[in-house]
């Protein structure tokens, strides 16, 4: 039979329920009015007219955008970088959390403090940026010119992720390590075969949080691109950022004459920038809410 | 064929704690050993020294003849079971069972047909394609002993593997692992804190306390010989009965003089001085028999059991437990006679609590 609820019960369910409804709806509308504006006729955006549904529905934004030649370069760019830098940036983050997991890890405690430290004090926006050129200069030292390769490597590590991984490898119970090295594991064999399936959906999340920074990996990619002088290296966000300049710019928009709005424009192209993101999640969201050991010990 | 000698075998943690003081043993080819005691007293370290998983301090540990101190837990030939059964939670039982094999390289059809005879052994066969987590504690046991013996090893290391499962399930996984070790003939160490698995499977047990080996033998030598106060109480259930005596000629009287009993009768060489008098409550006759002690008491308690009834009773403050007949059995706050036969008394030192020298 069901309870029936107490009055602050009730109370507090329904501001629940409303809170969590308005919060998601101010969560959507934006990607909401995003799409509508990029497929809405000129007038109607520029004048405003847009409130939610799309007014006048054009596709040419989105037709310009697939015609551009530079927005397919940029789009090959980031989606290399992006699966690249997050094999690459899983592959270390692994093995770091992984040490890092091992108590007989020399000067184990060390490692940590310092990692922990990159992560509550960043060093800020300058020495940052300085960071990056001398970054630049060391791989062009050690031979690593390409500018992408330059990014995937030397982008490939988050101190926040690797404490993740970390947490996650020291929740996998000691016995099961130990049964696999008395089934005649080898360390790398305990890694791959035990640990890295057991902490699947922690994996999962580190590879979604570092799959969506390449992604929308912006300031890195400008400042080295910059730097090398190679346009044609620029990763879509960089491209959207230049374009959004462009279309910003009084003279563009006094010479402006295609059949939408700059504004779509603008808009069509963060929706396509988006919509790998959107894609990806929910394959990559089944894992996140899988426990580690479930039935492998006894709890 | 594994010989195992375990010589002077120290386990010493690198805080200072001592958990293993020189424990040392001879294990035959095929002999089913059983290190027995109360938790913290050793017996799981060394069972992990053996394994390979726990470095040894100081001693050496042979195998064939052969110095095994420094080798991996794959080189020593040795297969475990886990208290917590330690499956691979991602993994199909069948994966789990063919886990080892896979490790080693062995052919897909060879390790097909084991796994499915494996499975058939214990009973795993329906369950083969199910993850641990849609298993029972049974069952999940059952994998982690399939695991274990599929790599046909020469060694089996068992830690408490039946101490997750309820009553029922442990008796039956009992006598499935001596079936096992009847059909392997491997050599078997096994861990528990249970003297009851420890009597009913053991060909030897190692009792232990705090570190230290008390005593190592059959369980029939454990159970009719204790070496000490602690093996005495630690193997038989209810525990053997101690009370404290004094032994002055041929008598032994207890603490507030109420009983007087002719130890001189006992089969110890006696001396004037402090001892600790048990018996075992299952020894003792409510009828009279020849060559016994007639001691009156009162019950305080009555406990039955079915097969049995425990009449708790008091001698000189201390509580004994008599186990009798259900039907010989008093009512409560009842006096009555029971018989305690001269040759079923131990007798331990009360300093060293050693037993004393037979005549």
């Amino acid at each position: 039979m069901k309870r029936k609820l107490e009055a602050s019960e009730l109370i507090f369910k329904v501001l629940s329920y409303t809170f969590l409804t308005v919060f998601s709806l101010a969560c959507l509308y934006p990607f909401v009015y995003a799409v509508s504006s990029s497929i809405s006729g000129a007038h109607a955006v520029d004048y405003n007219e847009v409130i939610l549904f799309p007014k006048d529905i054009q596709f040419d934004a989105f037709s310009s955008i697939f015609h551009n030649n530079q927005f397919w370069n940029a789009y090959t760019n980031t989606l290399f970088l992006t699966v690249y830098g997050t094999i690459w940036a899983i592959g270390v983050s692994i093995l770091g959390g992984y040490a890092l997991s091992k108590k007989r890890l020399l000067f184990r405690s060390g490692f940590n403090f310092f990692l922990v430290f990159t992560m509550w004090f960043s060093a800020g926006i300058v020495p940052q940026y300085l960071n990056y050129l001398q970054t630049q200069k060391v791989f062009a030292a050690i031979g690593i010119t390409d500018v992408k390769w330059l990014i995937v490597i030397a982008m490939g590590m988050a101190a926040m992720n690797i404490i993740l991984l970390r947490n996650a490898f020291e929740g996998v119970s000691s016995e099961i390590e130990e049964a696999a090295i008395v089934d005649g594991a080898t360390e790398f064999q305990v890694l791959t075969k035990v640990y890295i399936p057991m902490s699947q959906s922690t994996i999962a999340t580190v590879a979604l949080f570092f799959g969506i920074s390449r992604w929308n990996g912006y300031f890195w990619a400008r400042q080295m691109i910059a730097a090398s002088g190679s346009p044609n290296e620029q990763p879509l966000q960089v491209f959207i950022r230049l374009l959004l300049e462009d279309y910003t710019n009084l003279e563009t928009l006094a010479s402006w004459t295609a059949p939408y709005s700059p504004n779509s424009a603008i808009y069509a192209l963060i929706i396509v920038a988006i919509i790998p993101i959107l894609v990806i999640y929910p394959f990559i969201q089944k894992y996140f809410a899988k426990g580690v050991n479930m039935g492998g010990v006894k709890e | 064929m594994s010989n195992l000698v375990l010589k002077d075998i120290n386990k010493i943690y690198q805080n200072g704690f001592h958990a293993v003081h020189n424990f040392n043993l001879e294990i035959k080819d095929g002999e089913f050993i059983v290190f027995v005691g109360p938790s913290g007293c050793g017996k799981s370290t060394t069972l992990r020294m053996i394994a390979g998983l726990e470095e040894i301090s100081k001693g050496d540990f042979l195998i064939n003849g052969e110095r095994a101190n420094e080798k991996s837990p794959v080189d020593r030939g040795v297969a475990m079971v886990f208290q917590s059964y330690a499956l691979y939670p991602h993994l199909t039982v069948y994966d789990n069972l063919a886990f080892g094999l896979t490790l080693e390289g062995v052919d897909d059809d060879i390790i097909d047909e084991k796994v499915n005879k494996i499975a058939d052994i214990l009973g795993l066969t329906p369950y083969l394609d199910r993850k641990p987590k849609a298993l029972s504690g049974g069952q999940r046991q059952r994998v982690a002993v399939g695991r274990a013996i599929i790599r046909q090893v020469d060694v089996f290391l068992m830690d408490e593997p039946l101490s997750n499962l309820d009553a029922k399930q442990r008796v039956t996984m009992r006598s499935e692992i001596i079936q096992i070790h009847r059909s392997t003939h491997a050599t078997t160490i096994y861990v528990t804190h249970d003297q009851t698995e420890a009597m009913t499977m053991a060909d030897r047990i190692v009792v232990m306390k705090d570190g230290y080996v008390q005593q190592i033998g059959t369980p029939e030598e454990l159970y009719f010989n204790p070496c000490n106060l602690f093996v005495g109480g630690f193997i038989g259930e209810p525990p053997m009965n101690f009370i404290k005596g004094s032994i002055k000629g041929n008598d032994i009287t207890f603490e507030n003089n109420s009983l007087k009993l002719d130890i001189s009768k006992s089969r110890y060489k006696i001396a004037d001085g402090d001892v600790y008098f048990g018996f075992r409550p299952e020894d003792i006759s409510m009828y009279p028999v020849e060559n016994a002690y007639k001691i009156h008491a009162l019950s305080t308690l009555t406990e039955m059991l079915g097969d049995s009834t425990n009449i708790y009773i008091e001698i000189d403050r201390d509580t004994v437990i008599l186990k009798v007949d259900p039907h010989d059995a008093p009512a409560m706050d009842v006096n009555f006679d029971f018989y305690l036969p001269y040759d079923k008394v131990y007798l331990f030192d009360k300093e060293t609590e050693k037993v004393l020298e037979g005549k």
